[in-house]
């Protein structure tokens, strides 16, 4: 064996055991924070599926089939609009219908849950623009 | 089964979209409930395209089968012999690329076709083709193969199909109705069967009604086909029926009118004789045309037959004319009782065309002389003009306007002018239009098309000359613009030849290499030589070009000119007559259809009356009278009595004859007369309604109390004597006997005796009364609204007709005339203000679809009106209407660029209704579903909300759906301002539901009603 190659074996058993050293070094524990979200129950909203059965008229009324999308949203806006107003001890919403908009007051601290509460119920996919929030 | 509303509701599922698979689901459907696709026009249309275009997305699972099955039973001939025609042409195909095994299987499948028509020359067009086609098989084969390949039973397949052929072309066509009739009845199996087809096909050569079924409809299409090609035998075999008609009412009329009588007929068939275009084509396409707008089929073959009589008068020579109307005036004014005439539709429109002219004769004769002069000025122009060169196809369009293809176009729009104005305005007005070119009715749909189909015909009588002067103009400038082309060609050729310059390649390259065709190009070329011309370049081309071509300039400048100056620009001519009166309403017919016989039509909601007989014992008595069969006496015990109360008739007078006579409309037996009234042909067996308001029309014994042999009568009941002598015998001698059925003679003494006295208590216990006259009682005797539709009304004798719009009980349409065209400057208008907590009734106009000007006008679509399928457009204009008072549901649907530009009898959806408001300048929020409470929230917020709901048509339960503004919320309950429906209070509040009252709520636009 050369001087060379000895030179080249103790130095990859340096590297070597720089790695293994660096790989199981025993690493120091990083504890995050969880914020505790508060919620109220909510479910799911449930949405119908269109009827598209054709109406039978004799005065000239035809039915106007929705695209899904359309149809979906039109739903929920109309569920939750049978449900206001909605008061609880973080949020409350009203329907206003002259500008047809959701109108929700809300503290800033219960803005969270007030999210949560839309994405649980299904209701986060009624666009911001039929949103309306205002600082408690 | 299903009902009729869920069958239309599946039917209108199926669009041109529809796939093969729904649509042989539908076919099956309606198969298992009775229907066929016949029964639903617009269905019918698409299937046939659906078929034809071999499916819109390439899928076909076993469609044709279905299809074919489905054609089977409608007996569809055109379609059925498309799909014949399809499969041989497949088979032949087939035939080319097939073993010598399977040519035999083909050759087998094609005689299978054939032979399942039994007359063969239905397909001789089919044989033909296939027997040319396999001639040059025949001869590829024999250059293509070996003898040997073409084995003998081929070659005796293709021998018996040439005798086949041989045969179908020996068939000869009938000459003769009767010849005809012989060979249609070949196709039925038996005796009974072939003087079946017989009859049908005398019916349908008389333009009678034949029962519905396949084998019916087979024998109808063809016998339309023969009677096409054979009308003038066809007519005289329908003036001899004419004649038969007359026969027994001659017979016992007494001489001194029967002459009057014969003379009237003569009339009538001399109106039917007159030498008219054929009808056959136009008629089927107003069929189809006219089905939804005019629903009754009855009420169709009326205004055909309207039409028809009035195209033969204007056909008629105007001196033949007064003499046909002299008749009628002789006949009325004898005094002779016109309902005795022969109730068939022949003297039903001539009665109507001679109210049009009693309405005002020396009108009506001078319109007539007019239009028949005009008419046959058009024919003789047209002749002469067809003998120049091209000329047939200039006058084409002229000459056959009364006799060409525009005569569907004509007589559609005749018949919807005369449903909507009635028979003696509506002709007055086709008439006027034939003379003067002018309806002077735009607003009405009819009118407008009426005016566009005599367009041409319009400009005649005044510029008659100028069609001959025309067609010279058109003859040369045709040869000077060809001879100008030419030249310039050649001078074009000549110049690139010798010089190398190209002048015609602007004209080259537009017409060769845009592929736009030498039209385009030399208009391309003129315009280049133009430009050229006017900036001096190439000045000397230039000018070379356009001298060559100027000759064609001023030619197609003059003639276009001229052309378009004698048939697009509708010339002021001034009309003879002043225009008739706006229309204003439409048309009301029994609800239905129309008034038949066999079918019992007593008012079976007739209101009741204590008169002391019980219904329940008549019924009973009634059955125990006439057991077999089926009687109506508790249907119609209610009606019969009131109708008597009605006339002054003691009603159980009118019980009795009722139950002596037909077991209370026991349509079980023979020919049974309802009342007994009998030898009045306007007055037929088993019409219920008919016969009852002819029999209160009777006083038979005022009749004979006063004769002699009644006066010496040893019977002390002078006035029943009299009575039943002259009710039994139309005569006043009491001992005459007449022959009853069963053989027995019986005289009025026997039958007061034996029959009247005996069996009056039957009916309620008592003798006879004094007489048979009582003090008025009854109800609803002017005609009743009660328990009916704003578009519905009871008729005083009880029938409940229903009608194109709102009317009151009279049958009187309510609603007054409203705006035509749209005027930007018309006024705004106010909405009437509804009182209420929240209410925005001032911002929207009440606009209702029916009885309005514009209610009667067509579709763009094709099919409905306003009044019929305008609930949409009709709420959109009573919100536009505030802004713009000239904003009519007919401009909404009509403007450029409306949504509704294609609406059609279907109607239209909220859809269209959002974006026609956003077209106006008004913010109309999402479409969705939505809550009464929502509703009313929106409303209190300033905005007007059109819904989208299932409403009542009734008392009944049904519902249709419909589109309808609500505008205010007061007490508690929303308001409304319904386009169709009287009612306003929308939502049932627990008093029994009313026509307009809303079951469900299916969709909701918001309106903010402040606009742009």
């Amino acid at each position: 064996m050369s001087k060379l190659n000895k030179i080249l074996i103790i130095i990859g058993g340096i590297v070597l055991i720089f790695a293994i050293v660096v790989i199981f070094w025993p690493k120091k524990e990083i504890i995050i924070e969880k914020k505790v979200i508060k919620t109220i129950p909510a479910s799911v909203v449930v949405i119908p599926t269109q009827d598209k059965t054709p109406i039978y008229s004799t005065t000239g009324a035809k039915l106007t089939i929705l695209p899904d999308d359309q149809y979906k949203l039109m739903t929920l806006i109309y569920t939750l609009r049978q449900s206001c107003p909605i008061n609880n001890e973080y949020f409350s919403i009203i329907y206003d219908y002259k500008f047809d908009n959701f109108v929700v007051t809300i503290k800033p601290e219960n803005m969270e849950t007030f999210l949560q509460w839309k994405k649980d119920t299904g209701y986060n996919e009624i666009m911001d623009k039929y949103w309306v929030i205002k600082n408690d | 089964m299903a009902n009729d509303i869920e069958v239309r509701r599946r039917v209108d599922q199926i669009t041109w979209n529809s796939s093969f698979d729904e649509i042989n689901q539908l076919i099956k459907y309606l198969d298992a409930n009775g229907f066929t696709v016949d029964d639903f026009p617009k269905l019918r249309e698409i299937v046939v395209y659906v078929y034809e275009g071999g499916g819109r997305n390439g899928e076909n699972p076993g469609m044709e089968d279905d299809i074919a099955k489905f054609l089977g039973k409608t007996a569809s001939k055109e379609i059925k012999n498309k799909l014949t025609k399809r499969k041989l042409d497949a088979l032949v195909e087939e035939f080319l690329e097939a073993d010598i095994k399977r040519k035999s299987e083909i050759a087998d499948e094609i005689q299978e076709i054939m032979d399942n028509f039994k007359s063969k020359y239905k397909l001789y067009n089919e044989v033909q083709q296939f027997i040319f086609k396999q001639r040059e098989i025949r001869e590829k084969l024999d250059k293509e193969l070996s003898d040997d390949v073409l084995d003998g039973e081929f070659e005796q397949q293709v021998v018996a199909e040439m005798d086949l052929y041989q045969k179908s072309i020996d068939i000869s066509i009938p000459t003769s109705i009767e010849d005809f009739a012989e060979e249609m009845a070949l196709l039925g199996a038996d005796e009974e069967d072939k003087r079946y087809i017989k009859e049908l096909v005398m019916k349908v050569v008389n333009g009678e009604k034949i029962p519905k079924g396949v084998n019916e409809e087979l024998i109808r299409l063809e016998t339309e086909i023969f009677v096409k090609k054979n009308k003038i035998q066809v007519e005289q075999i329908k003036i001899d029926n004419l004649n038969k008609k007359f026969e027994l009412l001659i017979e016992n009329t007494p001489d001194g009118k029967k002459d009057l009588i014969i003379q009237y007929r003569d009339a009538i068939s001399k109106l039917n004789s007159a030498n008219i275009p054929n009808l056959s084509d136009a008629s089927n396409y107003a069929e189809s045309a006219l089905h939804d707008q005019i629903p009754s089929p009855g009420k169709r073959k009326q205004l055909f037959e309207n039409v028809k009589i009035l195209i033969q008068t204007v056909y008629t020579k105007p001196k033949d004319f007064n003499a046909i109307v002299g008749a009628s005036k002789n006949l009325v004014s004898s005094g002779f009782d016109m309902s005795l005439l022969p109730n068939i539709s022949e003297v039903r429109s001539f009665q109507e065309l001679m109210s049009v002219v009693n309405s005002d004769q020396t009108l009506v004769l001078g319109l007539q002389k007019v239009a028949y002069l005009k008419i046959q000025s058009v024919q003789k122009i047209g002749q002469f003009v067809s003998k120049f060169p091209g000329g047939s196809k200039l006058v084409g369009s002229v000459s056959e306007m009364i006799g060409g293809t525009a005569i569907k176009e004509f007589l559609t729009a005749s018949m919807t002018v005369i449903a909507e104005q009635g028979s003696v305005k509506g002709t007055l007005a086709i008439l006027n239009g034939i003379v003067a070119g002018s309806t002077a009715t735009a607003e009405a749909g009819g009118s407008a098309s009426l005016l566009a189909a005599l367009a041409p015909l319009a400009e005649v009588p005044v510029i008659g000359w100028v069609v001959l002067a025309l067609a010279v103009v058109v003859i040369i400038g045709g040869w000077l613009i060809d001879k100008a082309i030419k030249f310039a060609e050649k001078v074009g050729k000549w110049m690139y030849d010798n010089m190398g310059i190209d002048l015609l390649a602007v004209k080259n390259f537009v017409a060769d290499k845009l592929n736009l065709g030498n039209f385009v190009g030399w208009a391309a070329q003129i315009t280049f030589n133009g430009v050229v011309s006017i900036f001096g370049t190439a000045l000397s081309l230039g000018i070379g070009m356009m001298v060559a071509l100027m000759p064609l300039l001023i030619g197609v400048m003059f003639i276009g000119g001229f052309l378009y100056g004698a048939f697009f620009n509708n010339a002021m001519i001034s009309s003879l007559v002043p225009p008739p009166p706006m229309a204003v309403g439409g048309t009301c017919e029994p609800k239905g259809g129309a008034e038949e016989s066999g079918t019992i039509n007593c008012n079976q909601d007739a209101p009741k009356n204590e008169t002391g007989i019980n219904k329940d014992v008549f019924a009973d008595t009634a059955t125990r009278w006439r057991p077999s069969g089926t009687n109506y006496a508790k249907e119609c015990f209610d009606d019969t009595v009131n109708r008597a109360l009605c006339a002054k008739v003691n009603p159980q007078f009118a019980l009795w004859v009722w139950l002596h006579e037909s077991g209370a409309s026991n349509y079980g037996l023979d020919n049974v007369e309802d009342f007994g009234i009998h030898g009045n042909q306007s007055v037929p067996a088993k019409n219920y309604d008919l016969q009852i308001r002819a029999f209160l029309n009777l006083d038979p014994a005022s009749k004979c109390i006063k004769d002699s042999k009644i006066l010496e009568s040893s019977e002390p009941n002078k006035y029943w004597l009299a009575l039943a002598t002259n009710f039994l015998t139309g005569g006043c001698d009491p001992e005459k006997g007449i022959l009853q059925s069963d053989g027995s003679m019986m005289t009025g003494k026997r039958y007061l005796k034996e029959e009247l006295e005996p069996q009056w208590g039957w009916i309620k216990t008592g003798s006879l009364p004094a007489n048979i006259h009582v003090p008025k009682g009854g109800s609803q005797c002017d005609g009743s609204k009660t328990d009916r539709p704003d578009n519905e009304y009871t008729r005083p004798d009880g029938v409940v007709m229903v009608c194109d719009g709102p009317v009151d009980e009279n049958g009187n349409f309510i609603g007054s005339a409203g705006g035509g065209a749209f005027d930007p400057t018309s006024p705004p208008l106010v909405g009437e203000i509804v009182e209420g907590e929240c209410s925005v009734s001032k911002s929207v106009v009440l606009t209702k679809q029916c009885g309005q000007a514009w209610s009667n006008k067509g579709l763009p679509g094709g099919s409905g009106t306003i009044c019929s399928a305008g609930c949409g457009p009709s709420s959109v204009s009573s919100i536009v209407r505030t802004k713009n008072g000239s904003y009519t549901p007919d401009t909404i649907i009509f403007e450029a660029g409306s949504p509704y530009d294609s609406m059609d009898g279907g109607g239209s959806s909220l859809g269209q209704a959002q974006e026609s408001l956003t077209k106006h300048g008004y913010t109309a929020g999402n479409l969705g579903i939505c809550s009464q409470k929502d509703i009313a929230n929106w409303i209190c917020a300033g905005k007007a909300v059109i819904i989208l709901a299932d409403s009542y048509t009734g008392n009944g339960g049904n519902y249709i759906g419909h589109i309808l503004p609500v505008v205010a919320v007061s007490g508690g309950k929303l308001i409304t301002k319904d386009p169709y429906y009287s009612n306003t209070t929308p939502f049932v509040t627990g008093s029994g539901i009313v026509a307009g009252q809303i079951k469900e709520l299916r969709q909701c636009l918001t309106i903010d009603l402040k606009s742009d």
